[in-house]
């Protein structure tokens, strides 16, 4: 049914079914999504918390508002009557907000993106298309503490990330070649264990294209089949998202890693085999933090 | 309006040859765009650098260099200030980077610009044609400015509006890309900072869009499907992270056709990557070519 993401799929076959509430829910096109992850019994029946009651969703809580409704979600995730919150309607940073501590990111939350490349049939992911925070070699190295070990667990091998930056030569005047540089040697001393090889500088043309590497005098054996791209800052990570999914037609999702708890968010549009993907993410995402004790 | 890189061809196609500098063509697949280029009449270089790595590689594909000026130079810096040097006293109309640092041609050209007295800055310019839209795409700046101001973003602007009427494009939309709408006008570094949403410059050269979310100007039906016809025609980037990673996407997107360069008071500067191929160093060429054709026939005029 549903060939997007093989990978993520493959992981998801050992999963069994948790619970999900969606917050906010107005959306039918969702219920239909949620139907079949239900049938790939990857979930119980959901929860729906929304302004209104629609036609299959058999367990309903009114809620008049997103900020209500998200509140109440977060509850019954508190409770621990439900395992992870969906994002139905409304605007994605109010119910970031609300959902995190205070509104508080903490500096190990991750969003991260991935993208499936049909031509190649591969899938690779992107950090950090949407937490805007100064783009500092802590934070790079926290957002790949966390994302790492997630990402080794999906693909089940070592994982080949790139730092990306606008040149491939270390240049002080552009920070992003430092920090990547920086992220480059200590994957090389193994600061983040055996299973993340980092390169970089590279430019985006050299990762793209083995080609392009050797034409410029880059030696790097895995361009252009880089499972992860470490984008230098929120703007450069966005419009790249951005850029590929609307421009290039290349299907899109992401999940909010966070030591409070991972959040599912509105990147619509999507398609529903992009949609069920993403909830798999984000299912896939639970049971392996849950597993290994939280971030 | 000039709306695709056919376009371009057909106007370069009825150009007479424009004389060029090509710094550097040091390496095969450069060497092959120069001697297609010259065949095809597009353009009549003027190679400067190595003479006998320039010969060597000039060897290799059997390009004859016989009729061909060559101008011996061997430090890399002193290989772009010559084509500069030509190219501000109009022996040559184009100058084109080869395999050689962008770095160099940067420098050159500020060396130029101050030599003549000019106060704009230098920028890049990177042309979209993407299949589906009607129309081509500028994305600015993608090559020199790390994080430019408000002024710099002027001057970026300025310059891509020298360049947008020689392509048809008179009063064309500019969308400043930020990926944070709601700080976006009390940034100090923003077009839009301390103004209220702007529709137009005094000079009418120009529409600001108001700052939006790129996805919902582009999506349509509800949300169902992508009009890529409602892109602006120029795209002000935020920084060099951005610009330089977005602006080199058509390696992954295959429905994108790029051609770059650095359009200056003398003419065009064309900046094909180090990373291009022979195809795509020929596109440049051409868009060159086009560009010198319609400044040639605005002077005329």
């Amino acid at each position: 049914m549903i060939d997007l993401y093989p990978d993520i799929q493959r992981r998801a076959q050992q999963l069994k079914p948790k619970r999900c509430v969606v917050s906010y829910a107005t959306d039918i096109s969702l219920l239909q999504t949620l139907t079949l992850v239900k049938d790939k019994r990857l979930i119980t029946e959901p929860l729906f918390i929304g302004p209104r009651k629609l036609p299959g969703m058999h367990n309903f809580r009114e809620a008049a508002s997103m900020h209500v409704s998200a509140a109440m979600a977060r509850e019954c995730w508190l409770q621990r009557e439900v395992d992870l919150i969906i994002q139905g309607h409304g605007e994605r940073q109010s119910f970031i907000d609300l959902h995190l501590k205070g509104g508080v990111l903490d500096k190990k939350a991750v969003y991260l993106a991935a993208f499936y490349d049909s031509k190649r049939q591969q899938t690779f992911f992107g950090i950090d298309p949407l937490i805007a925070v100064p783009p500092t070699l802590e934070r790079k190295i926290s957002q790949l503490e966390t994302v790492a070990p997630f990402l080794k667990h999906i693909f089940n091998r070592k994982i080949y990330a790139v730092a990306l930056a606008p040149i491939e030569t270390v240049n002080p005047k552009i920070p992003a070649t430092v920090t990547a540089a920086v992220l480059a040697q200590m994957s090389v001393r193994r600061q983040f264990g055996n299973f993340l090889q980092v390169t970089g500088p590279l430019d985006i043309d050299c990762a793209l294209s083995k080609v392009a590497a050797g034409r410029k005098g880059v030696e790097s054996e895995k361009s252009g089949d880089f499972d992860l791209y470490i984008l230098p800052d929120t703007n450069s990570s966005y419009f790249f998202t951005t850029f590929l999914k609307y421009i290039g037609n290349v299907p899109t999702i992401g999940v909010l890693l966070s030591p409070d708890h991972h959040l599912l968010l509105n990147s619509a549009p999507l398609t529903i085999s992009e949609r069920v993907a993403e909830i798999t993410l984000g299912l896939i995402a639970y049971n392996f933090y849950k597993d290994i004790g939280g971030l | 309006m000039i709306s695709s890189l056919s376009d371009i061809q057909e106007l370069a196609e009825a150009a007479e040859p424009v004389v060029t500098a090509v710094i550097a063509p040091e390496d095969h697949e450069f060497m092959l765009a120069v001697k297609e280029a010259h065949e095809r009449c597009f353009i009549e270089p003027v190679l400067i650098g190595r003479r006998v790595v320039i010969e060597k590689a000039a060897g290799k594909i059997g390009y004859n260099l016989d009729t061909t000026r060559i101008i011996e130079v061997v430090d890399r810096q002193e290989i772009a200030n010559m084509a500069l040097d030509m190219f501000a006293s109009r022996e040559v109309e184009m100058v084109s980077k080869g395999q050689i640092s962008t770095s160099y041609i940067y420098r050159a050209i500020i060396l130029k610009m101050k030599a003549r007295k000019e106060k704009a800055i230098i920028s890049v310019q990177t042309f979209w044609d993407i299949k589906g839209c009607d129309h081509l795409v500028l994305l600015t700046d993608p090559g020199t400015n790390i994080s430019p101001d408000e002024r710099k973003k002027k001057a970026i602007l300025d310059n891509a509006l020298q360049i947008m009427p020689l392509l048809g494009y008179n009063c064309p939309e500019v969308l400043e890309l930020a990926s944070d709408s709601a700080n976006l006008k009390d940034k100090q570094n923003s077009l839009q900072f301390g103004q209220k949403p702007s529709i137009k410059d005094n000079k009418g050269s120009y529409i600001l869009l108001e700052y939006q979310v790129l996805k919902k100007l582009l999506l349509v039906e509800h949300g169902h499907s992508v009009d890529l016809n409602r892109l602006p025609h120029i795209l002000l980037v935020p920084d060099l992270n951005t610009g330089n990673i977005i602006a080199k996407l058509d390696f992954f997107i295959k429905d994108i056709v790029r051609v770059t360069c650095s359009y200056t008071s003398m003419g065009p500067v064309l900046l094909p990557s180090r990373a291009d191929v022979a195809e795509g160093i020929m596109r440049e060429f051409i868009f060159g070519v086009a560009l010198v054709a319609q400044r040639r026939r605005l002077v005329n005029d």
